[in-house]
């Protein structure tokens, strides 16, 4: 279907790195015999489209069943797409990994959440690190040596580090490993996939700024997963809010992070608890939400939960995209000055 | 969405020293040990200081009762049995470890790439080798050996045989839990092909798994191999095979008790240090499962 | 509040000392741990993972881990101690007086029953009632939790059930029993963030609706703000600062907690103070005397040899710093 989505501000087809058009991911589709075997299929991901520009951050921000990992293992090869293209450097990769050629898979890098289960437990630092140099480069010896402590140094880790084992590192030290695995390959996509949310806040925070550091340096591009809004505040470029597999918002950051929201975004940024005993988590819905109900693939699927309801055609209808700017768009049957003019009353 | 996760690490004790080594362990364990330490020794230099040769046959000197010079008496060959246990020994190892070796190696990497690969070729497979468990080891092993001449590579070639889809059984199970680790999934996404996975990444995390059913295989195969040898179909006479000369003892054994006695005190012996050698073994490497609060 | 004295205290922390066995030598977790709980105040304990605050919260039924020890201390309840009572004594605490909500329902809640079953269970466990009366009194309580439909929800599965609504039973079992003291370890980390926001509307109603007091465990700082009212903050072991929450987050005393103010990802500024914590816990190279030495800032030579107690500051706060003053001074005042 057609859609207002922008694309980001090196919107030119050369400054674009990673495309992503109407993709669509569904499981659980069960053809069956016996009526009562047929199982529609579910959609995870729901015709999403963005865009990735080199050397930028696109955030994909959203909760439990929003379908941002599946985005990030489709983008990776990790699974097949049920529709739609992924476009890498203009080139088609929708393929999986198998199929993908061994440049494309050093070019696109996946850091994982758990730091404990990114490592292997077996080996060193140095023959983690190594391996990809190895792979990729066909670097050994002193060379790689060479590469290892450089690959740690600009991941702020002591050389020394490249003898020890993973579990004599804590979970920061991991990831940062795990970084650097990365950026080992010379990767011009890293997909994170909440590499933060296993961290206190303290290393997080530290791991932010690494990012950012790294991004500066090399003009590395990161598709930053994540399920709140205020890790990726200052990290990324732009930020696109998921729900249901469906693509609610997208925009710069400083865009959506101020109204017009869409109104679940609005939400997200109100259950942000900030450390201030003076600004409370505002009233509002406390009792559960109900049960989730078969998945309904007519009108809006955040009709159920909205706030700002308009009617039965939330239910009913498909919402339009609606664009704000040039870069920023919402999804949303509530056209955009009434948004506004709701969300800045109070 | 946890931001504090828990893991499960599981961490082999490697004491510094013997020293910590020997105080960690149960004393059951360092029986065992020891015993599978003196066993060793007697496979290895029992050539070098058993009084008599296997086959040498004392004449007039049969059935002749334990004595200083005949530590287990003789048999009705007139072989000192004390000898035939002793040179018994190396033959009882070697079969046995061969025929576990080989199980292990092949059966390791089946259950690694079947574990890795998954999907219709592990199903299949695995179908394979469930059926080739359920048929009674003893019967077609049975059948093999005697329709072939048996000899000492074709018993260790049997016995693993019969092992080798057991080993990857267990194998596999333990690679399963690996497999879907994080960093298997870097690697693949890598590009690695499975046999670089498989040993890279999967081996080294299953190590313990696969010295503990080498042991395990060990002693089953010293067993099953007697037991073979027993029937007929085993080492070939005039082997000094524990299980053989317990057979040909058979026949006499009130004239002369001692005959079986000495073989089968020897495998029992063997036997009960190996198992509660692999018991102490997997508790030791498996132990110290922790679950540990992460970031 | 502040004429709280431990008097009137629901339940008094006295120097609690917990080690842990590892590595073939006794590793203290927590060392001389003193606070009390006020009736119907919800006490928090923050600090980063591996401080030793939630072993201090399960300390408080009495419980120690296996391979740990109760070295030093005591927890007054009730007017009893409760490190020093035996197990059948602590059972009928446990569940009944003191109780518990941890971080994961779902490995709290038994899968293979039906949640409404759980919760009947319990009921009979600690003799409050049974039968039909244990039904209706789940249901309503099912009600008071928030959940939709408590009569089918009853008959559900956790499997059946999302996080937030499983987290909601969890925290019903909890109350059956009408508890003095409930311990909240983590109980929001493994939720969504909408969800958690409800489920802290929730705890904040039910609290002030019961009267009862509870201990909430979290690193997470800015959920900290919202739920208690007064804050421990927790570092290596030792209590580092204790204040009521508006004074905490105004006006941090030491290093420590402005650094961990600080470390919070905030929508309405960047990260870009330069209280940043620096470097990680290293346990092996704990000084004798103040614990968060080695990473702090202001750290002087003497900060590594001199133990740092509680000292009290104006009303209700400590702090375990003997140079927050000129600390608040380079900072200037409100900084994080």
């Amino acid at each position: 279907m057609d859609s207002l989505e922008p694309s980001g501000p090196a919107s030119s087809p050369t400054g674009t790195l990673l495309d992503v058009q109407q993709l669509e991911c569904t499981y659980g589709y069960s053809p069956g015999w016996l009526s009562f075997q047929r199982r529609k299929p579910r959609s995870t991901v729901r015709e999403v489209s963005f865009t990735v520009a080199v050397g930028e951050t696109l955030a994909l921000v959203g909760e439990s069943g929003s379908g941002k990992t599946t985005i990030a293992r489709a983008v990776a090869g990790l699974l097949v797409p049920s529709q739609g293209q992924i476009l890498f450097e203009n080139q088609d990769i929708t393929a999986s990994i198998e199929r993908r050629s061994r440049e494309l898979h050093r070019q696109i890098q996946f850091i994982f959440q758990n730091p404990d289960a990114s490592l292997n437990p077996r080996q060193r630092i140095a023959d983690i690190l190594g391996r990809p140099l190895e792979f990729f480069f066909g670097l050994s010896g002193s060379a790689r040596k060479r590469r290892i402590e450089e690959l740690l140094h600009d991941v702020h880790l002591d050389a020394g580090y490249a003898r020890r084992f993973p579990r004599q590192l804590s979970g920061g030290e991991r990831q940062r490993v795990a970084i650097a695995q990365a950026l080992a390959a010379e990767a011009k996509l890293a997909l994170c996939d909440e590499i933060v949310s296993a961290l206190d806040v303290s290393v997080q925070a530290n791991i932010l700024d690494l990012l950012k550091e790294l991004q500066a340096q090399r003009g590395i591009a990161y598709l930053f997963i994540a399920h709140d809004l205020a890790v990726v505040r200052w990290l990324a470029h732009r930020v696109g809010v998921l729900y249901r597999g469906q693509l609610m918002e997208i925009g710069l950051s400083e865009e959506v992070f101020s109204p017009p929201f869409h109104p679940y975004t609005e939400m997200l940024l109100q259950s942000v608890p900030e450390p201030d005993p003076n600004q409370p988590l505002p009233t509002g819905e406390e009792r559960a939400a109900d049960l989730p109900g078969a998945d309904s693939h007519t009108g809006c699927p955040f009709a159920s939960r909205c706030p700002r309801k308009v009617g039965a055609i939330c239910d009913q209808e498909i919402p339009p995209w609606r664009a704000i700017s040039p870069t920023h768009a919402v999804y949303c049957h509530i056209p955009v000055d009434e948004l506004l003019e709701m969300q800045t009353a109070h | 969405m946890a931001t504090t996760t828990t893991t499960l690490e599981r961490r082999a004790i490697w004491p510094k020293s013997l020293l910590a080594s020997l105080r960690l362990s149960s004393p059951v364990f360092l029986i065992a040990t020891t015993l599978l330490v003196v066993h060793f020794l007697v496979a290895l230099t029992g050539p070098f200081w058993a009084p008599y040769a296997a086959t040498e046959m004392l004449v007039g000197k049969t059935y002749e009762p334990p004595s200083s010079r005949h530590l287990l008496g003789t048999d009705n060959f007139g072989r000192d049995i004390f000898s035939r246990v002793v040179l018994g020994e190396r033959v009882v190892l070697s079969l046995a470890l061969s025929s576990a070796f080989i199980a292990v190696v092949f059966g390791s990497a089946i259950g690694i790439l079947l574990a890795y690969t998954l999907g219709w070729v592990d199903l299949l497979a695995m179908r394979a080798i469930e059926i080739i468990i359920s048929i009674p080891p003893l019967i077609l092993a049975l059948l093999v050996l005697g329709a072939l001449s048996p000899s000492y590579v074709l018993i260790v070639l049997t016995v693993a045989f019969f092992y080798i889809p057991r080993v990857a059984t267990v194998i596999r199970a333990a690679t399963l839990d690996v497999v879907t680790e994080d960093f298997v999934t870097i690697a693949r996404l890598r590009g690695e092909s499975a046999w670089s996975i498989g040993a890279r990444e999967l081996l080294p995390n299953v190590m313990i798994s696969v010295f503990v059913e080498f042991s395990l295989r060990t002693g089953y195969a010293v067993l099953f191999i007697g037991g073979l040898s027993f029937l007929g179909f085993g080492a070939p006479p005039p082997s000094p095979e524990w299980g053989l000369m317990i057979n040909e003892g058979r026949s006499y054994i009130s004239a002369a008790p001692w005959a079986v006695l000495g073989p089968s005190l020897a495998l029992a012996s063997l036997v009960i240090a190996v198992s509660l050698f692999t018991e102490g073994l997997g508790e030791r490497l498996g132990l110290s499962i922790r679950r540990e609060r992460v970031g | 509040m502040s004429d709280n004295t431990s008097a009137n205290a629901v339940v008094q922390v006295e120097a609690l000392t917990v080690d842990f066995w590892e590595r073939q030598a006794w590793l203290n977790v927590v060392n001389r741990v003193s606070f009390s709980i006020y009736p119907g105040e919800t006490l928090g304990l923050a600090g980063e993972s591996g401080c030793g605050k939630s072993t201090t919260g399960y300390a408080l039924f009495g419980y120690r881990r296996p391979g740990s020890r109760f070295r030093e201390g005591a927890i007054h309840f009730e007017g009893r101690n409760l490190l020093t009572q035996s197990e059948t004594e602590l059972r009928a605490i446990r569940g009944d007086k003191i109780c518990l909500v941890p971080q994961n329902p779902a490995t709290t809640l038994t899968p293979s029953m039906r949640v409404g079953q759980q919760v009947v269970k319990a009921l009979e466990a600690h003799h409050i009632c049974s039968g039909r009366e244990a039904d209706e009194r789940t249901i309503d309580l099912f009600a008071q939790v928030g959940l939709p439909q408590p009569k089918a929800i009853a008959k559900r599965y956790p499997f059946q059930l999302s996080g937030g609504q499983q987290q909601r039973v969890v925290i019903a079992m909890a109350l059956a029993g009408n508890p003095t003291l409930v311990v909240l370890d983590e109980p929001t980390t493994a939720l969504d963030v909408t969800t958690q926001a409800r489920i802290l509307k929730l705890l904040a109603r039910l609290q002030a609706e019961r009267g009862m007091s509870a201990l909430y465990v979290t690193h997470n700082l800015g959920v900290m703000a919202q739920v208690a009212d007064r804050v421990a903050v927790m570092y290596a072991g030792e209590l580092v600062e204790v204040a009521p929450t508006a004074e905490l987050f105004q006006n941090p005393l030491h290093p420590y907690t402005r650094g961990l103010i600080a470390a919070v990802p905030r929508l309405s500024a960047p990260n870009e103070s330069k209280v940043k914590l620096r470097g990680l816990l290293r346990r092996e190279e704990l000084p004798q005397g103040c614990r968060f030495a080695p990473r702090c800032p202001f750290a002087q030579f003497e900060c590594f040899t001199r133990p740092q107690p509680l000292i009290t500051e104006g009303k209700d706060h400590q702090v375990a710093c003997w140079l927050w003053q000129s600390v608040a001074e380079k900072q200037g005042v409100a900084d994080g």
